[in-house]
């Protein structure tokens, strides 16, 4: 005891002590009697228990089927990150698109609906849109693809395919450039076409104006010989490009794209395994990408040249002749920048949309193993009777 | 570990388990859950003195298991319903009585110690365990079963019924 009163340090608190503690617990054990045939019982059960898998049975396996684990990981990482096909042996590999000779006119010619649309609705992809295409236009005979067969016959060399575009300059009388516009609209409603656009500057003392007609591009030359003669003419060009080849070429990956991707297809439904089908379907959906985006390059060179464009200026005597530029021709200067900046922006979101794809897959499938290998280890660790109490019981 | 080792461990075992649970059935049940598995992966059992640690580290985890799903189940704790105390048939019918006054005392002030506490206790001074292997039956540091252990004689000391056993040492050193 101190002079500030009684202290009671830690070590001198009442307690029991270890043998009385002891002595207790033996007293209060003694109560519950040990049943007779409690060490049989487990004996007996013990013997009914599956038998025990030898330790390096199990070690072995645990190993075996880590290795597995990530065997696999790696296969399918290399699968979708590789973007060539490596399906396990026993599923059947999917074979790679093969270059396809282009279709003939007859399969052009098939009324099957946008084969883009029906596909879509099987597997869900949906591309960007195409190119822009010209004003009003419209797919004049252009066939519409349907499913391919597998193999594509030679291309017909008798059906070209040319962009045709002129620009005519005419001086009219005076008083007479609004009737001379009009006169060219009927020429090209008499060929089949249609305008485009005009625009008219009717005030002022030399009054002109401009008008851009599209025909079909066999009554191309027709409308022109019709133009020149409805005033003096002051200047004429025309230019012509044959994009036969470019369209065939398109034809033929269209075919060939849509051929694999029947393929994938089928492989599609005979894969079993998950990595299988989500390697599949990833190709599928590349295919599917490319084929719209092909299918939009195809309309606008069917657009282009099915119907050419002839854009003609009218003025009067004694006014210089306007620079027309028809519209469907590349644009130049900031227009044009413009438009390549816009495209660029288009195509850097495809790739970026196209990309996440991927990655997120492979995200999806370490996600997968990771808790697969998590849920193993904590199985194992509770069949073991090593399982820790819960935190509430922990102090 | 082989039926020999098995059939001597249980005794210890199935007391061990009653005074944690406090109920004869549960404490059976557990033991015998803890035994069925040590059984079967036998081989995973440390040789020598590693195998009496680990083989309470599989008891105290069954018992633990039957507590929480008691608890969830009926949101009390396991023996928490009156003690059936069946008489020793060995001493005299006073005796008997007297032990069993005794025992209902201690299992009462075991049942207002938590489950940390109750755990360690029992495995030191009933399974005769060391503070070392009671460290890797329960999966805690030497030192925190060494607290435990000190914090659970210290409750055990408040309890009025078992008054009679608290040694004081102030006032044993004032005397």
């Amino acid at each position: 005891m101190t002079a500030d009163g009684p202290t009671t340090p830690a070590s001198t608190l009442p307690t029991l002590g270890e043998h009385d503690v002891r002595l207790l617990l033996r007293e209060a054990a003694a109560s519950f009697p040990v049943p007779r045939t409690g060490a049989d019982d487990v004996l007996a059960a013990s013997r009914q228990a599956p038998p025990a898998v030898p330790l390096h049975r199990r070690r072995w396996a645990q190993a075996v089927t880590a290795a597995a684990g990530v065997s696999a990981a790696l296969v399918l990482g290399v699968a979708v990150l590789g973007g060539s096909p490596a399906a396990p042996p026993a599923a059947a590999p999917p074979a790679p698109p093969a270059a396809a000779p282009p279709a003939s006119p007859a399969e052009k010619a098939l009324g099957d609906a946008e084969s883009g649309t029906s596909d879509r609705q099987l597997t869900g992809a949906r591309s960007l849109a195409p190119a822009a295409q010209p004003p009003d236009a419209t797919n004049f005979g252009v066939a519409k693809g349907g499913a391919a067969p597998v193999a594509a016959p030679a291309p017909d060399a008798s059906l070209g395919r040319v962009v045709k575009t002129g620009e005519v300059s005419l001086i009219a009388e005076d008083g007479a450039v609004s009737r001379t516009l009009d006169a060219v609209q009927r020429a090209a409603r008499r060929q089949g076409g249609i305008v485009a656009g005009s625009a008219t500057d009717e005030a002022g003392a030399t009054p002109s104006g401009t008008i851009t007609v599209r025909v079909p591009v066999t009554t191309f030359e027709a409308l022109v010989l019709e133009v020149r003669g409805l005033g003096a003419v002051r200047t004429a060009s025309i230019t012509a490009k044959d994009v036969t080849g470019q369209y065939a070429d398109t034809e033929a990956q269209i075919r060939t794209l849509t051929a694999a991707r029947e393929r994938f297809l089928r492989i599609l439904t005979r894969a079993d395994a998950v990595g299988e089908i989500l390697a599949v379907q990833q190709r599928v959906d590349d295919v599917t990408g490319r084929i719209d985006r092909l299918q939009g390059a195809r309309k606008v060179l069917a657009a282009q040249s099915d119907l050419s464009t002839l854009a003609v200026t009218v003025t009067q005597a004694d006014d210089p002749a306007a620079a027309v530029v028809a519209p469907g021709t590349p644009e130049a200067g900031l227009s044009g920048a413009l438009g390549d900046a816009r495209d660029g922006f288009v195509s850097g979101v495809e790739g970026l949309i196209a990309g996440s794809g991927r990655a997120l897959l492979v995200l999806l499938c370490l996600a997968a193993v990771a808790a697969a290998a998590r849920l193993a280890w904590r199985t194992g660790r509770r069949r073991l009777g090593l399982t820790r109490p819960p935190v509430h019981q922990r102090r | 570990m082989d039926d020999e080792e098995l059939a001597a461990d249980y005794p210890v075992a199935y007391r061990t388990a009653c005074l944690v649970l406090r109920d004869r059935d549960g404490a059976q049940d557990a033991v015998q859950e803890a035994f069925l598995r040590v059984w079967r992966f036998r081989d995973a059992v440390p040789p020598g003195d590693g195998r009496r640690p680990w083989l309470y580290r599989v008891v105290v985890n069954a018992c633990l298991s039957r507590v929480r799903a008691e608890r969830s189940r009926t949101g009390r704790d396991v023996g928490d319903a009156p003690l059936a105390l069946l008489a020793d048939r060995g001493p005299a019918p006073e005796q008997a009585a007297e032990r069993s006054q005794l025992a209902g005392d201690v299992m009462a002030a075991l049942a207002d110690l938590p489950e940390h506490l109750r755990v360690p206790l029992v495995l030191r001074f009933y399974a005769g365990l060391s503070e070392k292997e009671i460290a890797v039956a329960i999966d805690r540091r030497p030192g925190t079963v060494k607290s435990r252990l000190s914090d659970a004689r210290a409750r055990l000391a408040l309890d009025p019924r078992l008054s009679a056993w608290v040694s004081d040492p102030a006032l044993e050193a004032a005397q």
